[in-house]
């Protein structure tokens, strides 16, 4: 496959796990001075920020502004968002892992012959997630749509507050987080400068 | 040693074929029939299963997006990366699954994307391999493509324990259902 100009983001490979020998080797080659016990080394690590996942039936919303997606649900299919009400305006952006950036006009071809992200009859947007590895953030500039929800492979449907503007998508580590802003952006323009689009 | 070829049903010993091994390489291949719309795209995983021969947890199904299994036995290496050549590749640590894992399933999957995600009527030349980590190829089960038809999934392939030793089976059974059903049929949810 070749020919497209930032297909090279679906064939780059995913970090590999961290050599072993290697953890092991770094702390006999830094020695601190703060007495940690050697204990706590193996203690376990701090939970994460709990951010809910969701399953079946989910709801994004002022009060809970950010899902997470198991690897399952942030890896297999497609993500849809469909739309109601007035669609002017709408537009997406998105940016790889290596930091290209771009709307829905410029997305690039994957592996697969398929837009990153296009549009969907429902009305809306699909957003292809077989290469969501390579993916840091798209978001869904949704102006003045009535009703927006997220429909995943699987069943998954997460219904988002009328009065969200931007759905906001980040992959880390495998795992999507959807996010809710309610922000009145009144251009795509005010979006970027937002998020730090270029 | 010239690669044992299998056909749909057969089997064979991996430990016997590579006594010296612990850890073997498991190769995917494949080709998509080309065309002026979207293509195909074939995901390999490997589920990890108990007695039961359901997956010992979602976690145990390894694939791109979960690319190693709480035991580290199992690990997905992306693009071919280990000698061999495959389209993609999984790497299988035997002496590292713990007891509990008695089968490993091997399966191909369409990604179920919602712009015309095809079937395996598009796919050609499906082979799954055992190599040894030299790469060397020893045994070979090329998934007959009248066996898969307008399935998007199948297990082509499983590793099992036979009393002391590593086994490959030759299965070749598609779904018509995709991932879902495979996810149905190893008892996990997506």
């Amino acid at each position: 496959m070749s020919g497209t100009p930032l297909d090279s983001f679906v064939r780059r490979r995913p970090p590999r796990r961290p050599d072993a020998s290697a953890a092991v080797a770094a702390p006999s080659a830094v020695r601190l001075s703060i007495g940690t016990p050697a204990a706590a080394s193996h203690e376990p690590e701090p939970p994460a920020r709990s951010i809910p996942r969701v399953s079946g039936t989910g709801r994004l919303e002022p009060r809970q502004p950010m899902l997470a997606l198991s690897r399952f649900q942030s890896a297999i299919g497609s993500l849809q968002v469909v739309v109601g009400g007035d669609v002017t305006g709408m537009d997406v952006l998105w940016e790889l892992d290596d930091m290209r950036q771009g709307s829905i006009e410029t997305a690039p071809l994957d592996a697969g012959r398929r837009p990153l992200v296009s549009y969907d009859r429902m009305p809306g947007f699909v957003l292809g997630l077989r290469h969501s590895r390579g993916l840091r953030r798209v978001l869904f500039y949704l102006p003045s749509t009535s009703s927006v929800t997220v429909n995943l492979y699987g069943g998954t449907t997460i219904a988002c507050d009328p009065s969200i503007t931007v759905l906001a998508v980040y992959q880390h580590d495998g795992r999507m987080h959807l996010r809710y802003d309610g922000e009145p952006y009144p251009t795509l323009g005010t979006v970027k400068a937002a998020y730090g689009f270029a | 040693m010239p690669a044992i070829t299998l056909v749909k049903g057969a089997n064979a010993s991996v430990t016997h074929n590579i006594p010296t091994a612990t850890t073997i390489t498991v190769g995917f291949s494949w080709d998509v029939v080309q065309s002026n719309g979207p293509a195909t795209e074939v995901v390999p995983c490997a589920i990890a299963c108990g007695q039961d021969g359901l997956a010992v947890s979602s976690q145990h199904v390894v694939f791109f997006n979960q690319m190693l299994s709480p035991d580290e036995a199992v690990s997905y290496e992306p693009d071919g990366s280990l000698p061999g050549g495959d389209v993609e590749q999984i790497e299988v640590d035997l002496q590292r699954v713990p007891s509990n894992v008695m089968s490993i399933a091997l399966i191909l999957y369409v990604n179920p994307d919602l712009r015309q995600p095809g079937t395996f009527d598009s796919v050609r030349g499906c082979v799954v391999r055992i190599l040894d980590r030299a790469g060397s190829e020893v045994i070979r089960y090329p998934v007959e493509a009248a066996d898969l038809g307008a399935t998007s999934a199948v297990v082509a392939g499983e590793l099992y324990r036979r009393q002391n030793e590593w086994k490959f089976r030759a299965i070749g059974q598609g779904f018509a259902g995709g991932v879902a059903d495979v996810a149905h049929n190893f008892g996990f949810d997506l």
